[in-house]
This record gives structure tokens, C-alpha cells and sequence, in this order.
């Protein structure tokens, strides 16, 4: 036990007849999924945000191939966008992606050496955003549209397009940890319960004796608490070891949500409280079944 | 009939205060939804008062108990336990009403993972005393009834007299206002008996009230005390009375 005070004062059930058995695996099992849920929906939401912060203030312009010609294009742009570009307010800086860039790009897509000289390929051009700016891609757009067909995508737009499956992970994350949090609390539930069953006639004894709720509850409450905290430990050490070995096994160049994952030092933070919140769960939750069974004797 | 006994039992009726009294007025009792196994009591124990719970088996005595000790609620009438409706008495105020009173069950019900001495140290514990004093109270106790080479044994390990004996000096040890003991001879020989009567009798002149129930008609002889007698569930006249008060 941590603290003097959280011993059973009373002795009033046998040692080791207390929360025992199996109950602190199912207990560590239940945590480590919790860890992994509320990890997976914390970084989802963190990443997330710092993600499109990011994305808000940049656009890419796109001019299409049959639209310039590769020889000219740089020159052209200095002459009639730059201007156009300094005049916009809310724009900060561009640069027009070189070609190589641009193949690079596309190889990602299409996969190296398919890119040939002969495929016709937009030219792009970066701009940033100052920050604070209104500006959005069809006022871009609508600024820039004397220029050769130039086209702007916001990030917005695919960024709503990722950020709607983001979203759906992270409300199922959260609803797993629930159903999870829910599933441990009816095990603790259970878990109490068998230990009142087993330990009925002592309790109808000490209860007509004078012994008050609380004190009786105080004889079960501290054992799962325990479990709780023992099992929360195990099963948020065990989830911190999975991230860590996820983390090592991603090579540090995926797009997207992995992306996303991979920025998480808060949420790894953000879960280590957990096996306190497990012992505080596990201790409400086994002093309310004790009170709610001594109700039941008269 | 629920008229005789409160005249029959209880002659200093006006003379003590009622904080301490005991009174059932036209109680019944029943199992679940079973037949009331206890109809139409009516009785008082003043504060301080030496009673005799009496009937053959099954007549309902153990129930009765129950009822004083208040581990069963009654199905109708008015029950005041020291002087508060212990009927309809909200559920957090029992334990300290419970912790007034002292019970020998009938079957001991000791706990048996605590030794002799620490069964008996409980009541003591649950009402916050200290354990230095409580464990130099509880040997001298249980010196007294015989069981001083017996402290850390565990009751399994106790014969029935024995168990007996620590069941009792669990229910004495806290000086309680009442205390009710239900059949408490029956496995003790005959000395024993009478030593474990004279210790009812030492608590009930410190102001205890006693309720003893037993069918052993003998154990009347040698203490002057009221009689309640059950025949069936309800309260009658006691064939016994007249050669004992
Ligand atoms: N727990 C119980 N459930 C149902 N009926 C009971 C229970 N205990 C006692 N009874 C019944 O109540 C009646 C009185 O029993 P009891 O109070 O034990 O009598 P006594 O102690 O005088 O022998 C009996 O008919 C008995 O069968
Ligand atoms: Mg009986």
C-alpha cells in the first residue's frame, strides 16, 4: 500500500480474499487500449491543428502545361505576375517551383523514371501567406486571372478533403476510449461484486455491528484502487512501447495523417496521467458497488 | 395479545426517562412475502431492565431479536429503539444506533480469519478507540471468560463452548446500552452457564439493558428477570412468571 491511511483499517475481510486473480490483466489490458485511443485522438487533434494552421497560409498556383512555354515561363513571370503577386495584399513571398522539384513531385505519384520529358506538367508556384490575411484562393485567383490560365488551389480544399476523415478518427478514437473506459468500469463493477458475494455473512456481520458504509467500503475500495493504478502503469507503459516502436518502424517520410501521429510529443504526455485517473476510476467505482450492496441489506 | 405484556413486563413504566427505552408497539414481521411470523407485539424494556425472551422453537424469538437488533424491519407497527423510531429511521443513522447495541447470535458468527482477540476488539475498533487500550481490555475480558491461553487462536480452531464465550465477550466488550443474546448457554456446560449469566447480570447493573432469549426453562430460576413469552408469533401470558418475579 503507498499510504498508511489506504490500508483496510479493520481487517474486515482475509488477506488475499481481496481484488485479485485476473482482474489486474483484464485491468492493464483495458488501460493499454485506453492509452492507444486517447494517444491516437489527442495527436489526430494536436497534429491536426498545427497542420492546418500551416496549410492556411500557403497556395499553389498552377499554370498548365499547354498554357506557357518552359523556356519563357520565368521570364514572363517576372515581367506580368511578380507585379500582379506585390500588389496582392496578405501575399508574403512565392517561388516557382523549378522543374526538377516539380518531377520529384510527381514521382511520388507516378514513380521514378516515369516522369519523362515529354509529359506535359503544370508549372507551380508556392505562395505564402502573411500572417493574419483574409486572403483565400478565389480572391487569388480572381487577382491573377489575366495570367495565362493560372489556377489556384487553396491547401484548403484538400485539406477539408483530410481533415473530414481526421475528424472521424478522432471521434472514434474518443469513442473507443468510452467504450473501453465503460467495459472497465463493468469489470470492476464485477470484480467488487464477487467479492461481496464471497465475502457476504462477514459483512452482514460487521454491518449489524454498527460498522458504517464508508468503513466497509474502505476494505474494498483501496485493493482496486491498487489495481487501477498497477494495471493502468502496465497498460500505459505497454501503449508508450508500442508508440515508440511504431514511431521507430516509420521511417520519418510519410505524408498525412502518419504525419500528423508522428508530431506527438504532447499527446505521449498527455497520457501518463493515466494510470492515476485508472486508480481514481477503480476506487469510485468499487466504493459505489459496496454502497450500493449495503443498501440492499437491511 | 398485544395488551398484557407491557403490564406484565415492565413495573417501573413512569420512573425512568425514555431516552434509553425500547418500546414495539403492535409490530408484525415477515420473511419476503411470506406469513407474518410475528403479529400484534407490543412491549416495553426500560432502560436498565433484565429480560427473558421465552417459547419453543420456532415460536418466533429469533426474529424478534432481529428486530432489536435491527437487522430486519418490520412489516408494520412502531418500533423505538432508545428512544427513536428505528422503523423509519433514515439509513445512515442505524450504525451508530447499532453500535448501542450488543449481540450474541445464535450461531457465534465470528470472523474467522481474526483471532479470538481481535473478534472481540472489533466492536471497540468500529466505535474509533484506541489500540493500546482496547488490547489491554480485551485480555482482561477474555481472561474472565476463560479464554486467556486462547487469544490468537482463530475460531475454526475454537470448540463451540469457546466460540461461545469470545461471541459473548464481543457482544460485552463496548459496555453496550442493550444486549440481546439469543440462546447463549446452549453449548456451554453448566458451570459456564451460570458464569456467563452472572456476567449479563454484572452488565445489567451497570445500566445495560438485557434481552436473553432461551428455551432452557432452568436458566429462569436463577436470575430474577421479566419474561416475554412467544407461542406462535404472538406475545402470551408466560407459564412461567409466577415462580420467578
Ligand atoms: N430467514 C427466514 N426466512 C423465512 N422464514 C424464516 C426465516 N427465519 C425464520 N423463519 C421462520 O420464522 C418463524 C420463526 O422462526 P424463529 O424466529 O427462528 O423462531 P425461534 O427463534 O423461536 O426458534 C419460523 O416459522 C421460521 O421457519
Ligand atoms: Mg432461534
Amino acid at each position: 500500500m503507498i499510504l498508511p491511511i489506504l490500508k483496510p483499517q479493520f481487517n474486515i475481510l482475509p488477506d488475499g480474499a481481496r481484488a485479485g486473480g485476473l482482474l489486474p490483466v483484464i485491468i492493464a489490458v483495458m488501460m493499454y487500449m485506453s492509452a492507444l485511443s486517447l494517444f491516437a485522438a489527442l495527436s489526430l487533434q494536436l497534429g491536426i491543428g498545427t497542420w492546418s494552421r500551416n496549410l492556411d497560409r500557403s497556395f499553389t498556383i498552377q499554370i498548365p502545361a499547354d498554357a506557357y512555354d518552359p523556356g519563357t515561363l520565368e521570364d514572363e513571370i517576372a515581367k506580368a505576375l511578380k507585379p500582379l503577386l506585390d500588389t496582392t495584399t496578405g501575399v508574403a513571398s512565392y517561388e516557382i517551383l523549378s522543374t526538377a522539384d516539380n518531377k520529384a513531385l510527381l514521382e511520388t505519384w507516378l514513380g521514378k523514371g516515369n516522369v519523362t520529358d515529354d509529359l506535359p506538367v503544370p508549372a507551380l508556384i508556392d505562395v505564402k501567406v502573411s500572417d493574419g490575411s483574409a486572403i483565400d484562393a478565389a480572391t487569388l485567383e480572381a487577382a491573377l486571372k489575366t495570367f495565362k490560365d493560372a489556377r489556384v488551389d487553396g491547401a484548403g480544399t484538400w485539406l477539408s478533403q483530410l481533415r473530414r476523415p481526421a475528424l472521424a478518427l478522432i471521434a472514434n478514437a474518443y469513442f473507443i476510449l468510452a467504450v473501453v473506459l465503460i467495459a472497465a468500469v463493468a469489470v470492476v463493477v464485477f470484480g467488487t461484486r464477487a467479492q461481496l458475494a464471497a465475502h457476504r455473512p462477514t459483512i452482514q456481520i460487521v454491518h449489524h455491528m454498527g460498522a458504517e458504509d464508508t468503513v466497509i467500503a474502505k476494505e474494498f475500495q483501496y485493493s482496486f484502487m491498487r489495481l487501477g493504478l498497477i494495471g493502468g502503469a502496465a497498460g500505459t507503459v505497454g501503449a508508450l512501447l508500442t508508440l515508440v516502436v511504431l514511431g521507430m518502424t516509420l521511417d520519418g517520410n510519410e505524408d498525412g495523417l502518419l504525419s500528423i501521429m508522428r508530431s506527438t510529443g504532447w499527446a505521449m504526455a498527455a497520457i501518463l496521467p493515466l494510470p492515476v485517473l485508472a486508480a481514481i476510476l477503480t476506487l469510485i467505482t468499487a466504493r459505489m458497488t459496496v454502497f450500493h450492496a449495503l443498501r440492499q441489506i437491511p | 395479545m398485544s395488551t398484557l405484556s407491557a403490564n406484565a413486563v415492565t413495573p417501573t413504566l413512569e420512573s425512568v426517562g425514555q431516552a434509553n427505552r425500547v418500546r414495539f408497539e403492535n409490530v408484525g414481521m415477515r420473511y419476503g412475502l411470506g406469513k407474518e411470523v410475528l403479529r400484534n407485539i407490543t412491549f416495553q424494556l426500560e432502560p436498565g431492565s433484565f429480560h427473558f425472551l421465552t417459547g419453543p422453537s420456532g415460536a418466533g424469538k429469533t426474529s424478534l431479536l432481529k428486530l432489536l437488533y435491527l437487522a430486519h424491519r418490520p412489516s408494520r407497527g412502531i418500533i423505538e429503539i432508545f428512544g427513536q423510531d428505528a422503523a423509519n429511521m433514515a439509513r445512515r443513522r442505524l450504525p451508530a444506533l447499532r453500535r448501542r447495541i450488543g449481540v450474541v447470535f445464535q450461531d457465534f458468527r465470528l470472523l474467522d480469519h481474526l483471532s479470538a482477540l481481535e473478534n472481540v476488539a472489533l466492536p471497540l475498533r468500529l466505535a474509533g478507540g484506541k489500540d493500546a487500550q482496547i488490547r489491554d481490555h480485551v485480555r482482561e475480558l477474555l481472561t474472565w471468560v476463560g479464554l486467556a491461553d486462547r487469544m490468537d487462536a482463530t475460531p475454526p480452531t475454537l470448540s463451540g463452548g469457546e466460540q461461545q464465550r469470545v461471541a459473548i465477550a464481543r457482544a460485552v466488550i463496548g459496555r453496550p446500552d442493550m444486549l440481546i443474546a439469543d440462546e447463549p448457554t446452549g453449548n456451554v456446560d453448566p458451570q459456564m452457564s451460570r458464569r456467563l449469566l452472572h456476567l449479563f447480570a454484572e452488565l445489567n447493573k451497570i445500566g445495560t439493558t438485557v434481552v436473553i432469549a432461551t428455551h432452557e426453562t432452568g436458566l429462569l430460576e436463577r436470575v430474577s428477570a421479566n419474561i416475554l413469552h412467544l407461542e406462535d408469533g404472538e406475545l402470551v401470558p408466560s407459564p412461567y412468571q409466577g415462580g420467578v418475579a
